[in-house]
């Protein structure tokens, strides 16, 4: 008692604390992907097996969209380069968000074997903690699936590139990523009320990913909708595919991306009243 | 310090029966059980005591480990420990505390046990002269050795446990939250755990609190029982007082189980 | 299969199945949850189907009423048609040495774990499939779940679901065998299932594949999975084709059921020369 909380003993001046801190969560993060990358890959044989198998089941998806766009050539107007970009640039958002957010995507178990209690004896950010808690790199997988399918998609695409394309690309798989971590943890925090229902989030995860392959105006108006306003897929992917495609000259439809923004404040909101419910209740 | 009072809670559990009409029924309806799994728990613990938290499983021990770690909200009744409410500031309360569960681990199961440590340090930001003054101190006494190059994973249950103590002790906490620490363990490992812990109450001072279900582990350790069965405190005393209070002979369990008969809890 | 021969042990074998269906029941919120989302998933994928039907008619190789039996019967069967439904007891037990108490008892082994899987797969699947029929069955015409288009179609989809359900498992059987055998059971799981769900029919129906890859495929037991049901039911497959095509989903049948049993007693066999 007679000691009062531990002053910290680093003698850093005051003004770049805030910055410091941020530092070090940084430096945290890295070190656990480091540490993490060099164990998995000690499992060699599993770790390929692994990923082979990631390759394996969405190459299924890709042979999919490939024999649909044989047969049909086109769909909603789009070309097969344009639907195979489309397919290569959300598949890959989501294994960057399915590898560095798995923790996330395993959540339940993590409440269940008491890891997540664990997390709550630590100091640290929760999210930090849950994101440095597991990182699965054979999601890799279909990452570099993903990124072949973009190399070959990209010089078949009717567009002349210029910088501006390059940036709402790059915009646009970024925004992708953020909108499919955006649901892991929408999906975890939801865990924190029930587990029996979840399942339904995988028709915006899993489904996000299916359905992503094509652009998303051929599901129609109302679907169209939804996936603007209320889960902004269609924001990362078919209306900067307007614009990079030519399809459409308006600066709204290049920057709808930064729209998805907004996504992390229900996000955000669920993830907190969750875990406000968690520690209430204990279950 | 710690100061708990009044300490009550309640859970809701979903009720269902066995068989396939019961199954049937609870699919379109459910009913729900109350646990009174606290009930009115008080208790004061001073700075460098070490007690031993005891009662039989469902009695209430790991809700109030839960509750005085910072990670439960209780329903009602206060707890102060070193000024601080426990669950209102999690972040800094954690900080002064370490928590050792002997059926769960908190390394990192593939990862070798240093780099859980490197780790650890950065979770609670240790700075590195306190980090390495510590792990040193910590390895000598654990004989951690070799064990920091090894994964969690291929670890004996007596070698991870000694580094489960390290783990929970590198930043340095003045209390040490033991869930039966020595479950499983061989009789060399119990009593290195047992003497590890003797020394570091010694040496540092920490407040220990320990939940077990080995009597040796209460004879060898702690001066001061706390009995707790159906959510209350049944007993607060030295272990002589609860020879008295189950009046009888034996060793220690047959003794403990006589109690929980008499209190009705077995 | 060989009959085990104590007496009673058909009644064993309906215990199992017995306790899986109650596993399998007692969830409510999730059974409808996982309603919701077939439904969608379902309904996605017909939105897609008709994008593609706008886009080129002629290029279309089955009907509009014949796409939506199949996408809405596939949602609903999902957990009796697909092969990476697994049960992971299983595999569970074979890690912790639970396998050495089960070999003791007086079953079948490769008996067992089949009626297991079944019985997971039909308690997963009737929560499940019948809601969404009723609700699918009421859709608009062209969107909705029809009636089988003849009573020899009706018939011979019962009949041929039983067939796909029971193949379905005989290749499961293989993903648990090779875990048995010290391989990783990873591998046998990626390599075995990896391709299948393609493969079978569960990304595209195989009529939409391009026609030298369905007379591959026509060579595999795949093509006589799940495909075969979906189909026979709206009549896209011809009056004429249902008896081989029953008969190849038989003869599959056997191929598997037999070398599964074969391979499981070689792996048995070795597990109890190692004493493991």
């Amino acid at each position: 008692m007679s000691e009062p909380g531990q002053p910290s003993r680093t003698s850093s001046p005051v003004h770049s604390r805030a910055s410091s801190r941020g530092f070090s969560r940084l430096r945290l993060y890295g070190h656990a992907v480091a540490i993490q990358l060099a164990s998995q890959l000690e499992y060699r044989s599993s770790f390929w097996l692994m990923l082979l198998g990631q390759v394996l089941t969405s190459f299924g998806a890709l042979l999919g969209v490939w024999f649909m766009m044989e047969r049909f050539h086109s769909v909603a107007g789009f070309t097969q380069a344009d639907v195979l970009l489309c397919f290569a640039s959300v598949l890959m958002a989501f294994s960057l968000a399915e590898t560095f957010f798995r923790g996330f995507d395993q959540f339940p178990a993590l409440l269940a074997d008491g890891r997540f209690d664990r997390m709550l004896l630590r100091p640290a950010p929760l999210i930090l903690q849950v994101l440095t808690g597991t990182i699965e790199f054979t999601r890799f997988g279909r990452l570099v699936q993903g990124f072949i399918v973009f190399c070959w998609a990209l010089p078949r695409v009717a567009v002349v590139w210029t910088p501006g394309h390059v940036a709402v690309l790059a915009l646009m798989l970024l925004m992708n990523t953020f909108v499919f971590a955006c649901l892991f943890v929408l999906y975890a925090g939801i865990c924190f009320f029930t587990i029996e229902g979840l399942e339904f989030m995988n028709i915006f995860t899993d489904g996000g990913r299916e359905f992503g392959a094509y652009p998303y105006a051929i599901y129609g108006k109302r679907v169209l909708q939804i996936l603007t306003c209320l889960v902004p897929l269609a924001l990362v992917q078919y209306y900067p595919l307007l614009w990079l495609t030519g399809r459409s000259t308006s600066i709204l439809h290049a920057l709808a991306p930064l729209g998805a923004l907004f996504f992390i404040l229900p996000t955000a909101l669920v993830w907190r009243l969750g875990l406000r419910r968690y520690r209430s209740t204990g279950s | 310090m710690i100061e708990v009072r009044g300490l009550s809670k309640e859970y809701h559990v979903r009720r269902r029966g066995s068989g396939a009409a019961a199954v049937w029924r609870s699919f379109f309806s459910r009913s729900h059980d109350v646990i009174q799994a606290l009930d009115d728990v008080s208790f004061r613990i001073a700075d460098g005591e070490m007690v031993g938290y005891i009662g039989p499983n469902g009695a209430g021990k790991s809700s109030t480990i839960k509750i005085l770690s910072g990670i439960l909200w209780p329903d009602s009744g206060s707890c102060l420990i070193d000024g601080r409410v426990p669950w209102l500031e999690r972040r800094e309360h954690v900080r002064q505390i370490g928590v050792v569960f002997g059926q769960r681990s908190q390394l990192w199961w593939d990862v070798p046990v240093g780099d859980s440590f490197v780790l650890i340090r950065e979770l609670y930001q240790v700075p590195a002269a306190d980090f390495h003054r510590r792990l040193d101190e910590l390895s000598e006494l654990l004989d951690l050795g070799e064990l920091l190059r090894t994964p969690a994973r291929q670890l004996s249950l007596g070698q991870r446990m000694r580094c489960e103590l390290a783990a929970a002790l590198l930043h340095g906490p003045r209390i040490l939250f033991l869930d039966e620490p020595t479950i499983g363990l061989d009789a060399t490992a119990k009593l290195a755990v047992r003497h590890f812990i003797r020394e570091l109450n010694r040496e540092h001072g920490t407040t220990v609190i320990l939940t077990t279900h080995d009597m040796q582990d209460i004879e060898a350790l702690t001066g001061r029982i706390l009995l707790i069965g159906r959510g209350r405190i049944l007993l607060d005393g030295s272990l002589s007082e609860l020879k008295q209070a189950s009046a009888g002979h034996g060793n220690l369990d047959e003794l403990v189980a006589r109690l929980y008969q008499r209190y009705e809890l077995a | 299969m060989s009959s085990p021969d104590r007496t009673g042990s058909l009644a064993v074998y309906r215990q199992i199945f017995r306790i899986r269906l109650a596993g399998g029941l007692q969830y409510r919120v999730a059974a409808l949850a996982g309603l919701a989302t077939q439904f969608a998933w379902g309904f996605m994928k017909l939105l897609m189907y008709r994008a593609f039907l706008e886009a080129n008619p002629a290029a279309f190789p089955m009907t509009p009423a014949a796409i939506a039996a199949y996408v809405w019967l596939q949602q609903g069967l999902l957990m009796l048609l697909f092969p990476w439904f697994l049960d992971h007891q299983i595999f569970a037990g074979i890690r912790s040495g639970q396998l050495a108490v089960e070999l003791l008892r007086p079953w079948d082994l490769y008996t067992s774990w089949f009626v297991a899987n079944i019985g997971r797969r039909l308690a997963a699947t009737v929560l499940r499939a019948l809601p969404l029929f009723a609700v699918a069955v009421c859709l608009p015409p062209g969107w909705r779940l029809g009636p089988p288009v003849s009573a020899v179609a009706g018939l011979s989809f019962a009949f041929s679901l039983i067939l796909t359900l029971l193949l379905v498992t005989a290749f499961t059987m293989f993903v648990y065998i090779a875990s048995l055998r010290a391989l990783s059971p990873l591998g046998a799981r990626t390599l075995l299932l990896g391709f299948s769900d393609f493969l079978t029919g569960g990304i595209i129906p195989i009529p939409f594949m391009s026609p030298g890859l369905q007379r591959l495929l026509g060579l595999t037991p795949f093509a006589s999975m799940q495909d075969v049901p979906l189909r026979l039911w709206s009549g896209d497959i011809p009056l004429a084709e249902i008896p081989v095509t029953l008969a190849r989903q038989a003869f599959w049948l056997v191929v598997l059921v037999a070398l599964g049993w074969l391979w499981m007693r070689r792996a048995l066999r070795a597990i109890v020369l190692q004493g493991g």
